[in-house]
């Protein structure tokens, strides 16, 4: 991260927004955020086409002003945020620090009024919230993307978590998708433009279904079901109090990584939550071939006894059985450092019909940030995530990437390629150390 | 006033005893015509709701609602002037339920901001059953351009809904000044919402919701910002 992002970073997340006077910019066709949009979209096109050292400071004047009138927006933020999500899915087009400004802004949208909240409800379940349970508070607790986390109590005595989604949030990014669409259309005479534009694409299917909390929660059971039996935590949800804009689950207790960290904690807890963490993504990742696109640090609670809360299901990707025997056989060849396979592997994410079309330079490139990837799994016995050496060569790598910009490769890649990253910045958070590839290779064999 | 005081006291009985049995017949008689016509306004307005309802506002003629009702037409006439004022009567009665509703689920620890939205957003509620049609109702009952033909009914929700706004704004340490600024925006503001509603296509009318509080949010940072001025203007 250079000089010029950590000063915004740390400026654009120590202003809070005073919320009672807190304008809510539920603007009429949503212009603020096609302003925004078109912030975005510049700041992205210069990056696009520029090189230079001092286009490259424009693109951060850009990027503040662009930042600075986020904080200017009400819920719509989350609009603006998950657009962030879907230009971040796209390190091709976006300078990394970017993506890191927006995985700031993630905890901070401002929030609805319980008068708003009651409207949502009789809309959604026909009865207003003190109807359908003992205690609801009526502020929210945590903020969501695209909505806020209220706790709440079932007549039953369950304490729950219940997600409300902002009203029309969904029509607003869908309008503000189409917007983004039309902008990127002038860059369409660039080298590659249609591969850039499949993964706008893409990125609105995988974002169309996060909109739906009813598939979120019958994704979110599947996992309850996968991790029962052990120390891995699902919430349970309540299929009748929920709707495409409410979700109620069980309340899981705990801190987030944060928070934990925050006390201090010794090694031996620190290393217990990398593993389970990691359990969490490798499990799934064979047994369901899924990936989490929007992995960050607020989809874990860990909880003092030691089990580790694993929420938020909205967002995620399912490999196909084509795909996967691909990326199955991929990992493989690059397990065996079997060229010839690698470069099958290669030519079909690139897209192209022969290896002898593929991009050299990409090609030296990709097969490092591999090698960095599997770092942890082929180093055998305890692999310490924090290590400097490994932290630093991942940097270099992934700057190396974001100015190649490379666009063409197939979209799935960016999900998993997402996760990965997600991933491994966890683990150093944590500064954890654990026999990681006992982990992934025994759940690899268990489902091959 | 000074006519009711003396027909209750009238019928009553209690302070004329030499009254004769003919006026007390034409009393009674004048009670039940009354009723009747209390019945059949009440009639009146159940057919054209179904008929609104079934046919379409716009299909509608006062002749359809006088045959359902077996009624002369110049006999609706008698009960309602135009196929407006019978609509307008409609939504002024929905939104009468819908400031009760608002009543009574009000918890009085409210903002300003969200005691407003509550009030609206209550009200629609409570007009959802006429949503259809109510944007040529308003026009022609509300309409801010016409001074000279003012609605009757219409004006009566005017009047109502405002009394509210007041209320409340008084709840919250603000005095509502009649025809100032403020009240025309806010009445600016009121009817965006309404004509926005009957728009909205999205699902429940959800993108309504975000309406109601932008714009009850815009009213009240005015008159806020109002009042620091002022406050402001006191203090030097
Ligand atoms: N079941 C739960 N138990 C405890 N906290 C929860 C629960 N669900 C959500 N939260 C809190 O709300 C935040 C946002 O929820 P999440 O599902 O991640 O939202 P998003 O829609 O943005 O993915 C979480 O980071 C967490 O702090």
């Amino acid at each position: 991260m250079n000089e010029n992002t950590q000063f915004i970073l740390t400026t654009e997340q120590t202003k809070k927004i005073p919320v009672s006077s807190f304008m809510r910019m539920w603007s009429l066709g949503s212009s603020q955020a096609r302003i925004a949009a078109r912030y975005f979209a510049y700041a992205a096109q210069k990056q696009f086409v520029s090189k230079d050292r001092k286009k490259e400071l424009q693109n951060h004047f850009h990027l503040k002003s662009a930042l600075q009138l986020l904080g200017t927006m009400g819920y719509l933020r989350g609009a603006i945020m998950k657009m962030g999500q879907l230009l971040a899915n796209m390190p091709q087009l976006l300078p990394h620090e970017l993506v890191e400004v927006f995985e700031s802004l993630q905890f901070e949208a401002p929030p609805m009024h319980y008068s708003l909240i009651r409207e949502v409800f009789l809309d959604e379940l026909g009865k207003e919230p003190e109807e359908i349970f003992s205690r609801f508070d009526k502020r929210a607790f945590a903020a969501a993307s695209l909505g806020q986390v209220h706790r709440a109590r079932l007549r039953n005595g369950k304490e729950v978590a219940v997600k409300i989604q902002y009203p029309s949030i969904a029509e607003t990014i869908n309008a503000d998708m189409k917007a983004l669409s039309l902008l990127l259309q002038s860059m369409r005479f660039k080298k590659d433009f249609q591969y850039l534009h499949a993964h706008v694409q893409d990125a609105r299917n995988v974002f169309l279904k996060e909109v739906d909390y009813r598939s979120e929660a019958s994704f979110m059971e599947k996992n309850r079901k996968l991790f029962i039996g052990t120390q891995i935590v699902v919430p349970v949800h309540y299929p009748e109090l929920c709707t495409r804009r409410i979700l109620t689950m069980e309340y899981l207790p705990g801190k987030h990584v944060h928070n934990f960290l925050a006390q201090k904690p010794g090694i031996a807890k620190r290393n217990h939550f990398g593993e389970l963490i990691s359990y969490s993504l490798v499990h799934s990742w064979f047994s369901l071939r899924t990936v989490y696109a929007d992995l960050h640090p607020g989809n874990y609670v860990l909880m003092d006894d030691g089990r580790l809360g694993f929420i938020d299901f909205g967002c995620y990707r399912q490999f196909d059985e084509e795909r996967w025997k691909l990326q199955i056989d991929g990992e493989t060849a690059m397990f065996q450092d079997d060229q010839e396979k690698l470069m099958h592997f290669l030519t079909k994410l690139a897209m192209h019909s022969h290896p002898e079309a593929l991009d050299p330079e990409w090609v030296d490139l990709f097969l490092r940030q591999m090698k960095w990837i599997i770092a942890p799994i082929t180093a055998r016995g305890p692999f310490d995530f924090a290590g400097k050496e490994y932290v630093e060569h991942g940097a270099k790598l992934l700057r190396e990437s974001f100015r190649k910009g490379y666009t063409r490769l197939d979209p799935f890649y960016n999900w998993s390629n997402r996760t990965l990253l997600g991933h491994r910045a966890l683990m150093y958070r944590l500064k954890c150390s654990f026999d990681y590839s006992s982990l992934y290779l025994g759940e690899m064999q268990k489902y091959s | 006033m000074i006519f009711f005081h003396i027909f209750f006291d009238f019928i009553s009985g209690q302070h004329y005893v030499n009254v004769t049995k003919v006026t007390l017949t034409q009393v009674t008689l004048m009670r039940i015509t009354q009723e009747a016509k209390k019945e059949n306004r009440k009639k009146i307005l159940r057919v054209a709701e179904k008929l609104f309802t079934r046919k379409g506002y716009e299909q509608t003629t006062t002749r359809d609602i006088s045959e359902s009702c077996g009624m002369a037409k110049g006999t609706l006439f008698n009960y309602f002037k135009s196929k407006e004022t019978l609509a307008m009567t409609l939504v002024a009665q929905a939104m009468d339920k819908g400031r009760k509703n608002y009543l009574r689920r009000k918890s009085g620890r409210e903002s300003l901001v969200e005691e407003l939205f509550l009030l609206v957003a209550s009200e629609l509620r409570a007009l959802r059953p006429y949503r259809d049609y109510i944007g040529p109702v308003l026009e022609s009952g509300m309409s801010v351009f016409s001074k000279k033909s003012i609605c009757p009914a219409g004006e009566e929700v005017r009047l109502a809904h405002m009394e509210t706004v007041a209320s409340i704004l008084d709840a919250h340490g603000f005095e509502m000044v009649p025809n100032s600024i403020p009240v025309t925006l806010y009445w600016s503001l009121y009817l965006g919402i309404l004509a926005f509603w009957s728009n909205d296509t999205s699902e429940n009318q959800v993108e309504t919701l975000a309406m109601i509080d932008y714009s009850m949010q815009t009213f009240v940072n005015t008159i806020s910002a109002n009042l620091q001025l002022r406050e402001a203007a006191g203090n030097e």
